[in-house]
């Protein structure tokens, strides 16, 4: 019988094993799992990885009513907005983990709101159907999330390695927009056993807003930084789910 | 026992591979997804820089993904009931060498079908708004309001005039500078609620100057300004384009565990030319 039962395994992995290598893809980065240290941010927190690449546009010209002819780096705006979600990310991680104190998750929330283009930013988390949503602002949202880790012992959060980021497009305010889109893969365990886990796809809508800053010597020159805005949740993958029986 | 051992170590390594796989296999649905309508109109352009020409390009640069490809991998493969000639007719007319047919965002011709859950009068009901994007000579644009659907809105004006109430005027916005951003859609317009809590500047929310033919329309901004409606949330999102000549198509959001999910072409129509 176990002689049976073994041939029938090394067949199967040996079929499996190939098909890897057929498929020819790499493995999804997981950089952000929770049992991982995140690196240090700016902020003083662990700073984000980097994500891929991408060629875009390298810049653009525009001509504002108030600044007059602009150069803005396209390309660095991007992979700004592509840095500041990864950072959020990371506060998410740090947030649904068991390891983090209540007082670093109420300092972390804190963090995570300075990312956002005000608090009145919201995160509208819909099923595949649209049939349930539920719309919280961001600082709700993200206080809810730091509950997570009295439901499981252990979080693992991983990224499909790839985003999507079109290009800016002004408003009618002045600022430019765009979205990052991206899906997040969440894990939560119990006794050592998958309990939770789902796919969700990421919206985050991204402001690249003008502010004046002024520097030591007294002149104040303008700038421009990426914020987080608005951000749709959508669950679309449900893996397994024993935690609500 | 030995044997016992072996049989459990590639039990577990079948696990293993078969995990591998299920991971690869998400992130090549993902590139596949049409995450936006932004990137379901890149694909429909054939723009080089689209996410799945710069994926397919790394992981099976042997595989040529030609404008015809990505036309066809545009449309909802699950709807058995599609006419394979009409497709094969649209992808020619779009891809006619004398004249290739391109979508633009800025263009009048597409617009945004979003059915909302609304109270009005302290009841839920529904309305259709017919969103397009409105673009400025500076460059900058944003979503506007066109036209409503609904038929409590229908019942409203007709009351309203056989009482011999005239609808007001929209009253000239005070803060211009507050709208539905040009990424509204990438959220699924789940900023619509600012219609409503944002009254005192409804002007900037509506393609102006609203018709007085528009009847629904103005009859949904009374409503608004007059505090018996307010927007709750969307519910679903569709996509009408005119843009290509001959025909209209409907694109609707598909989401599935498949390289053929997202934004897809669910419905095509030949219209007169």
């Amino acid at each position: 019988m176990l002689t049976f039962i073994t041939k029938r395994l090394i067949i199967v992995f040996t079929l499996t094993i190939a098909a890897g290598f057929c498929a020819a893809q790499e493995l999804p980065r997981d950089p952000h799992a929770a049992t991982a240290k995140p690196p240090v941010t700016r902020h003083g927190h662990r700073a984000p990885v980097k994500s891929q690449k991408v060629k875009w546009l390298d810049s653009a010209t525009i001509n504002d009513e108030k600044l007059g002819h602009v150069k803005i780096d396209m390309k660095l705006f991007k992979a700004k907005a592509i840095e500041k979600t990864t950072e959020l990310s990371n506060y998410i991680t740090l947030l649904a983990s068991k390891n983090t104190s209540r007082a670093d998750k109420n300092k972390t929330v804190d963090q995570a709101c300075k990312l956002f283009v005000n608090e009145n930013a919201t995160v509208e988390v819909s099923n595949a159907t649209r049939s349930k949503v539920s719309k919280l602002d961001i600082r709700t949202y993200l206080t809810n999330l730091t509950y997570l880790s009295d439901h499981f012992e252990k979080v693992v959060v991983q990224y499909v390695d790839i985003t999507y980021v079109p290009e800016f497009r002004k408003g009618v305010d002045g600022n430019y927009y765009s979205v990052v889109t991206f899906v997040q893969k969440f894990e939560g365990f119990v006794d050592g056993k998958l309990s939770y886990g789902d796919f969700t796809k990421k919206d985050i809508t991204v402001v690249l807003k003008n502010y004046k800053k002024i520097d030591a010597d007294g002149t104040t020159k303008n700038k421009w930084d990426v914020f987080l805005s608005d951000i749709g949740v959508k669950e679309t993958v449900k893996m397994v789910n024993t935690f609500n029986k | 026992m030995f044997k016992y051992y072996i049989s459990l170590l590639l039990l577990f390594k079948c696990l293993g591979a078969f995990s591998q796989s299920v991971n690869n296999d998400y992130e090549s649905d993902f590139a596949w997804h049409v995450k936006q309508v932004d990137e379901f109109i890149e694909r429909f352009n054939n723009n080089d820089k689209t996410l799945i020409k710069l994926y397919n390009k790394k992981h099976n640069p042997v595989i040529s993904l030609t404008r015809e490809k990505l036309l066809k991998s545009l449309f909802n493969a699950s709807d058995k009931n599609w006419d394979i000639n009409e497709i094969t007719n649209f992808i020619k007319d779009v891809t006619n060498k004398k004249k290739q047919v391109y979508l633009d965002f800025f263009d009048k011709g597409w617009c945004a079908k979003l059915i909302c859950l609304v109270n009005w009068k302290g009841k839920p009901e529904r309305v259709v708004l017919t969103l397009k994007i409105k673009k400025y000579p500076d460059g900058s644009s944003k979503w506007v309001i066109a036209a409503v659907s609904a038929n409590f809105l229908k019942q409203q004006w007709l009351t309203d005039s056989l009482a011999g109430h005239t609808l007001a005027a929209i009253p000239a916005a005070k803060n211009h500078s507050t709208s539905l951003h040009p990424f509204s859609h990438s959220a699924s317009f789940s900023n619509i609620t600012q219609v409503s809590k944002d009254k005192t500047n409804i002007e900037n929310y509506l393609e102006t100057p609203v018709s007085n033919t528009n009847r629904e329309l103005l009859t949904f901004a009374n409503e608004i300004i007059n505090n018996r409606l307010q927007i709750k949330h969307a519910e679903s999102l569709t996509y009408e384009f005119h843009q290509v000549k001959g025909w209209t198509f409907e694109v609707s959001q598909f989401e599935r565990q498949s390289q053929n999910s997202g934004w897809l072409i669910s419905k095509l129509t030949r219209t007169a030319i």
